[in-house]
């Protein structure tokens, strides 16, 4: 098929994107070219101010505006309880809860040597560091329960378990409205895995 | 009185029909599959072997055959697909398989699954449905064969009885990669610091998790398998030859002694295997700490090799006749034997965890044995089994077989009802 060059460059860069196939970036460039002049102006702008302005927190590396973030200076969230996540996405999703009123860490990824990420390529020893200097009395592991996410949840729990904090790991188990008859049986040996008393 | 007969022919899976697009050097096909036996003869290279491998393929979601999978697809066409119906347990039933091409790569790109109509996004989803049990003459390497033979023996069955076990299996996969990955990253460093130690152990434990689990699996199915396997082999040689099995923990190999396996030497066997029998005592936990043990002891030569040395990837079943390795000492004709007490032992053990007897896909290996071993073998199933038999004659197959069989001729990937009355 024939693009002008700069209609087949801007559908080569949108097919970058992660779960774009030709077919998609393909309807997105064409709905670009559909827009006025000013919206795309916006959206070009948004997205290089996006670039420039965020990055991660000091502290906690999340993403943010502002260093340190939002939460870290928030007067009334809990100091003394921390939760650590692999993603800025995972903190997006438990925030989304309004159930944790603690603060977070972002490891920035999971231990995976075939990604090249080991213990240095990670925020883990700003969270002993924290940990180690804070007041903190738990930290909620809130970690994937993959082969790489279980790695990095022992590695943590062997640093951090010395340093005399609770170190607990969040429950993964059937989702709400699920029917245990039907839940997979890795599910359901998690599930069982992380009971607790009623 | 329905009801009772109803509940008779319940006893077997039993395939219905079976379509094929683009597998192999199949075209378009549909092809109705009776109950009891049903007979593929052709010449050899015609597709009877394809066509049971595809029923496989719809029951497991992979190949025992295919080096990769893209072999599956027909030369020059960009997707195959696989589709079965069948009854199971007094129901309709339908597996669906398709694997595509991708553009300009020998790797396969998407890959679809259905059961029942429902989509699933892993092949994980077929296992346990189409249940199915294969003897091909290739069967012979259970015997003569590499360990990955038996261990992929083993693991298949564990598979088709509890298909939640594929978690396992690429749990542990992903473990052992994820491991040599980090031995090789500290051979190259040259030197082993504090911080790489932990992560180590860390790989460590999960291996152990894993690996334990999957230990404890095989051994436990040995333990099944064994006692049909023995009385079956004994009866093939008139009562004259003891089967026994041993677990080997390859990663001992060459030890004259283990330094403190607590494990170990509570055994009479020896070093480096344990009879299954004898193993079978062991709860995961132990069999995980021996792991360990082993683990830690082969720390260097793990680091020096960039491999892990160490599980269940590299194990082995010993197989021994009388107290002699099967492998080195039986003879052919005791090793053909051994491969059908297995098959047997194998098909039994499906049917009680079933509670029906799965499709029975004998490949070429009926005219390979003599009378009494074929009538053995027929004692040995269920009369409600379902069997599909390919062959490329007819001649020396006892009776029994062609009693009421259906029979097709393959010939350039097609199939074709043959009439009775010209065979
Ligand atoms: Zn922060």
């Amino acid at each position: 098929m024939y693009f002008t060059r700069p209609l087949a460059k801007l559908i080569e860069e949108f097919q970058k994107f992660p779960g774009v196939g030709p077919k998609s970036a393909q309807r997105m460039a064409f709905h670009v070219l559909s827009l006025t002049p000013e919206s795309v102006r916006e959206l070009a702008g948004a997205i290089v101010e996006a670039k420039e302005k965020v990055r991660h927190c000091s502290h906690c590396f999340n993403l943010s505006a502002q260093d340190p973030c939002e939460i870290c200076v928030n007067e009334k969230r809990d100091r003394h309880v921390i939760c650590v996540v692999a993603e800025p996405r995972d903190l997006i999703a438990l925030e989304r809860t309004r159930e944790f009123r603690g603060v977070y860490h972002v490891l920035t990824g999971l231990i995976s040597p075939l990604e090249g990420k080991g213990p240095d390529q990670l925020s883990i020893r700003e969270l002993v560091n924290r940990v180690g200097a804070e007041q903190v009395s738990e930290v909620i592991l809130a970690i994937n329960p993959t082969v790489e996410g279980d790695a990095t949840v022992l590695y943590l729990n062997h640093l951090l378990k010395p340093l005399g904090v609770k170190v607990t790991r969040i429950a993964f188990g059937l989702p709400v409205g699920g029917d245990l008859e039907y839940a997979d049986d890795v599910t359901l040996a998690r599930a069982m895995e992380g009971r607790r008393e009623v | 009185m329905l009801e009772v007969e109803q509940r008779l022919k319940a006893n077997a899976i039993e395939i219905k029909l079976v379509r094929l697009r683009n597998f192999r050097n199949y075209g378009a096909a549909a092809v109705p599959v009776g109950a009891g036996k049903t007979i593929l003869i052709g010449e050899n290279a015609q597709g009877k072997s394809n066509f049971l491998e595809a029923i496989e393929v719809a029951g497991s979601g992979r190949s025992r055959r295919a080096a990769q999978d893209a072999d599956l697809i027909a030369w020059g066409e960009k997707q195959m697909s696989v589709e079965v119906s069948f009854r199971r347990l007094g129901e309709d039933e339908q597996v669906f398989f398709a694997i595509s091409r991708q553009p300009g790569a020998s790797r396969v790109g998407g890959r679809q699954v259905k059961v029942n109509g429902v989509s699933h996004s892993s092949a994980r989803a077929l296992i346990g449905h189409l249940v199915t049990v294969g003897f091909a003459s290739q069967d012979l390497n259970l015997i003569r064969g590499g360990p990955a033979y038996r261990r992929e023996w083993m693991d298949g069955i564990i598979l088709r009885l509890r298909p939640s076990f594929h978690d396992v299996l690429s749990s542990y996969a992903k473990v052992v990669v994820q491991r040599n990955r980090l031995l090789k990253t500290l051979y190259e460093k040259g030197r082993v610091a504090v911080a790489d130690q932990d992560q180590l152990l860390v790989w460590d434990r999960q291996l152990a998790r894993f690996g334990s689990q999957i230990v404890k699996a095989r051994v436990r199915l040995l333990t099944e398998l064994l006692p049909g396997a023995r009385e079956f082999q004994s009866h093939l040689s008139g009562q004259k030859e003891r089967l026994e099995a041993d677990y080997v923990f390859r990663s001992l190999e060459g030890r004259e002694e283990s330094e403190d396996g607590q494990l170990l030497v509570a055994e009479p066997t020896g070093r480096d295997c344990l009879a299954a029998e004898s193993l079978s005592r062991y709860q995961e936990e132990e069999i995980a700490g021996l792991l360990s043990r082993m683990l830690k002891e082969r720390r260097g030569e793990e680091i020096a090799r960039r491999q892990t040395l160490v599980g269940p990837h590299r194990d082995d079943v010993s197989l021994r006749l009388n107290g002699v390795s099967a492998v080195t000492f039986a003879s052919q004709g005791q090793q053909r034997s051994l491969v059908l007490a297995l098959k047997v032992a194998e098909l039994r053990r499906l049917t009680a965890a079933a509670g029906e007897s799965p499709v029975l896909l004998l490949d070429d290996v009926l005219a390979e044995l003599d009378c009494g071993r074929q009538r053995l073998l027929m004692s040995a199933f269920s009369p409600q089994a379902q069997t599909i038999i390919t062959t490329t004659h007819l001649a020396g197959f006892e009776p029994e077989w062609l009693e009421d069989a259906t029979i097709y001729s393959v010939a350039r990937g097609e199939v074709e009802a043959v009439d009775r009355g010209r065979v």
